[in-house]
């Protein structure tokens, strides 16, 4: 919400039925739409449309930590969700939709339960037995590594880490280190905007008493995913810089300065990858 | 005259493999049927009708390989049958309950009208298959029908076993072929998730083109001439496609959004919560009351008190709806033209089930829009992406990064806390079944039907639509529950493979439910295309 400009805000302290909103500041209008959305809030009938102005609100808070409570509630008709539209994104509108073709009933249903099918025990999964290591790009700035080991495979001291590593011209830069407590387990890894991260590797090993790394199972290469526009132009497929500024922005893209990037960056965890301010959108 | 740009009305319908021969009635059934209801019928009915009256239009969809194979379901097709059966005897009791009453009894009659007519297409027109109408439409060539991965599978989180992609691939072409008796030229990559790499194994299963979100195509490299608003050629070969943003948000946005029209029909009131009478009451399924699929109400506004539903007042404001949205369109390609060298393109891609399903009035839209579009002017012309090719193939080469049409652009929706414990199961089983198909390269008798059954185990578990629906909120437990069922059968089976001891009674009735891709072969896990 903050991103929004102020225009954006003002429109929707209208659309909320608020008065006196025409002379406030960005700050004060932030601070007197949220009021009003935790009232209305308060009033909203189940936990999920809750959930849902709480996830709002907080764009800032890493996603993965509200995974359960985004955007399943249904907007088309809730009052709650209804007055704030401007903070749900086409593609968070798509997802809802989205779910809706396996909504059986108003959200909050109990659903039924089936009786096990083939015998099947649902509680307990059948065990890995080789030893697994993976690294998966979740989205620019995130990564998520996870690690099965042979059961009781870890010695007493555990002394066994994982890093996250990508070389750095002649040497191994160290992104990230994560102890391993237990067999299996898995880690997100955030990791900085701004270094050139061709690839990066997952590691998983223990430091000899000199100090050197000695790696047991090594796994990559995970890319970062593109967060920017390429600087670059086609001499035969030559783009004026204007013109492909003007078709970005008009195609729901981001700028600032000279950067063009895609909104799904601009709320992601991990800090830098927030542009602070002066950020236009033609939306 | 030359028409100035192109219009690409894509429509994405996708639903997982549910059939549960195991239950008389099975409430997550509901989902494909209910599609069938309101979405993939009615879209017939609009395209039929486009053809009958001469308009030129072209349309492109894809329909999935788990949803093609519940389409020629002959269990599902009977269950179908029944679905309108037990809704027009419950219309008939609504029918008794409304009359007399003006505001809620004409909505009664539109319902029994509306399913009496299904009713009637389905079995006299469709021969209760709908996938051989769908050919029909693409063979007279205005509707391109394009493949999706076998299961849906979300491509950049599987890339770990290469194999899996292939699989995905294979199974999806063969069952195209098989189904639709062609080839297939497109594919809707599952949620668009799109991988560097992925573009060389589409071009080894002759696929030409794909479709991305918008910042496939502004963020590749270098940067595309021509936005989203021409294909580029990928390094691998196929086209790459982008969404144009702004159609796509007249559409969906919650603000400026179609569908949130107040004279629309509301989604979530349903005579299934409103009515307590014993004909209403029979539709439940194990006593939870669930959508009937009758909805008598229009969203009226932001309150919680509903007006009765008026169907004629609802088409009229579909219809300047599709206006507002092709003068958007003609302005829009008047703007591209005014620099562009090159005729653009403006791909407005959509779930299908958004369109009848969430938006009741969408086949009404989509016909209105498609005969605008066809009579009222001449600066954009419906295209398919083939013909696009066909006709401009001079396409600037250009690579797109990683992404998909999820919410964030990337991978965070199939991969966030709730979902992730999923992918260490995925990707040891299928290094699991690879190695199979190198130790067992021609397999006969039971040792090929336990491989075959747990590679269709392999690739139902791959099915993205678990790890959304664990995401959002709707249905988890059956979606966990369906994750865990066809790891735990994988299993089993590969041990029987693994081992040579087989259960042939266990064997049996694991593929009498799991029973999509007849023409299996485990071979798909490999990394070459076996079609």
């Amino acid at each position: 919400m903050k991103t929004e400009t102020i225009e954006t805000l003002r429109a929707l302290a209208k659309k909320l039925g608020l008065s006196g909103y025409s002379k406030l500041r960005k700050e004060e209008l932030l601070k007197l739409i949220a009021n009003q959305e935790r009232k209305a809030g308060a009033k909203s009938a189940t936990k999920s449309q809750k959930a849902a102005v709480r996830t709002g609100t907080k764009q800032k808070k890493p996603r993965r930590t509200s995974a359960k409570s985004a955007s399943a509630t249904p907007s088309k008709s809730s009052p709650v969700a209804n007055a704030t539209p401007a903070r749900q994104t086409a593609a968070e509108t798509e997802q809802q939709v989205e779910s809706a073709k396996y909504a059986f009933a108003l959200p909050g249903a109990k659903e039924p339960t089936y009786a096990a099918d083939l015998g099947e025990d649902i509680d307990r999964l059948p065990v890995i037995r080789e030893p697994l290591l993976c690294l998966l790009p979740q989205k620019p700035g995130v990564l998520h590594g996870y690690w099965v080991l042979p059961a009781a495979s870890l010695d007493a001291n555990r002394s066994v880490r994982l890093r996250l590593a990508t070389y750095a011209g002649d040497h191994l830069a160290i992104l990230g280190e994560h102890p391993v407590p237990s067999e299996r387990g898995h880690w997100y890894f955030h990791v900085e905007e701004g270094i050139e991260l061709g690839a990066v590797y997952l590691q998983l090993g223990r430091y000899r008493p000199d100090g050197e790394f000695v790696s047991i199972i090594q796994r990559g290469v995970a890319r970062i995913p593109n967060l920017y526009a390429s600087t670059r132009t086609d001499r035969r497929w030559w783009v004026s810089d204007a013109q492909f500024r003007a078709m970005y922005r008009r195609a729901g893209g981001l700028e600032r300065g000279r950067q063009l990037g895609w909104p799904g960056s601009a709320s992601s965890p991990g800090g830098p990858l927030v542009w602070p301010g002066n950020i236009s959108s033609q939306r | 005259m030359e028409p100035k740009g192109y219009f690409a009305l894509v429509l994405h319908a996708h639903l997982p493999f549910v059939r549960h021969p195991e239950h008389a009635r099975f409430l997550e059934e509901d989902w494909f049927f209910e599609a069938l209801t309101e979405t993939y019928l009615p879209l017939l009915d609009v395209f039929e009708g486009l053809v009958r009256d001469g308009v030129h239009f072209r349309t492109t969809l894809s329909l999935t390989p788990p949803l093609l194979s519940m389409m020629t379901d002959p269990l599902l097709q009977q269950r179908y049958l029944n679905y309108l059966d037990e809704r027009l005897e419950a219309l008939a009791g609504e029918q008794r309950r409304t009359a007399g009453d003006a505001n809620y009894h004409p909505v009664v009659l539109f319902y029994t009208e509306f399913f009496t007519r299904l009713r009637k297409r389905f079995v006299e027109q469709d021969r209760m298959d709908v996938s051989q109408s769908f050919r029909r439409l693409m063979e007279s060539g205005h509707l391109e029908i394009i493949t999706c991965g076998a299961t849906h599978g979300y491509f950049p989180l599987l890339a770990v076993n290469e194999e899996s992609i292939y699989a995905q691939l294979s199974m999806a072409v063969r069952t195209h072929e098989r189904i639709l008796g062609r080839k297939p030229r497109g594919i809707w990559l599952p949620e668009c998730g799109y991988k560097p790499g992925v573009d060389r194994i589409l071009k080894e299963f002759g696929i030409e083109f794909f479709i991305l979100d918008s910042h496939g195509l502004l963020n590749a490299e270098p940067r595309p001439r021509y936005g989203v608003h021409r294909p580029i050629r990928t390094p691998g070969g196929p086209a790459a496609f982008a969404r144009d943003y702004e159609s796509s948000k007249q559409v969906w946005s919650a603000e400026e959004g179609y569908p949130g029209d107040h004279l629309y029909r509301e989604f979530y009131r349903d005579a299934g919560f409103d009515v307590h009478q014993p004909h209403i009451e029979k539709l439940r399924h194990a006593g939870i009351a669930t959508f009937t699929g009758l909805k008598y109400h229009r969203i009226t506004g932001k309150t919680t008190w509903k007006e009765p539903y008026h169907p004629g007042w609802a088409r009229d404001r579909a219809a300047e709806h599709a206006g507002h949205f092709l003068f958007n369109r003609q302005q829009q390609v008047q703007w591209l033209t005014s620099f562009l060298d090159r005729p653009p393109v403006i791909l407005a891609p959509y779930d299908a089930e958004l369109f009848g399903h969430w938006w009741f009035e969408g086949p009404q839209w989509i016909d209105f829009l498609l005969r605008k579009m066809a009579y009222d002017q001449s600066d954009v012309k419906a295209i398919t992406p083939a013909e696009y090719i066909d006709w401009f193939g001079d396409l600037q080469p250009a690579s797109p990064p990683e992404c998909s049409w999820g919410a964030g652009g990337y991978h965070e929706v199939w991969l966030n806390g709730a979902n992730d414990w999923i992918y260490p199961y995925l990707h040891a089983a299928a290094e699991r079944m690879s190695a199979l198909v190198h130790r067992f390269p021609d397999a006969l008798g039971i040792q090929r039907w336990a491989l075959d059954q747990a590679a269709r185990e392999l690739l139902l578990a791959q099915s993205s639509d678990w790890a959304f629906i664990m995401k959002t909120g709707t249905s988890v437990e059956y979606a966990v529950r369906r994750q865990k069922t066809h790891i735990h059968r994988f299993d089993r089976l590969a041990t029987m493979a693994e081992s040579g001891g087989y259960d042939e009674g266990y064997l049996r009735e694991v593929a009498a439910r799991d029973s999509p891709f007849p023409d299996m072969d485990y071979r798909i896990f490999q990394t070459r295309p076996w079609v």
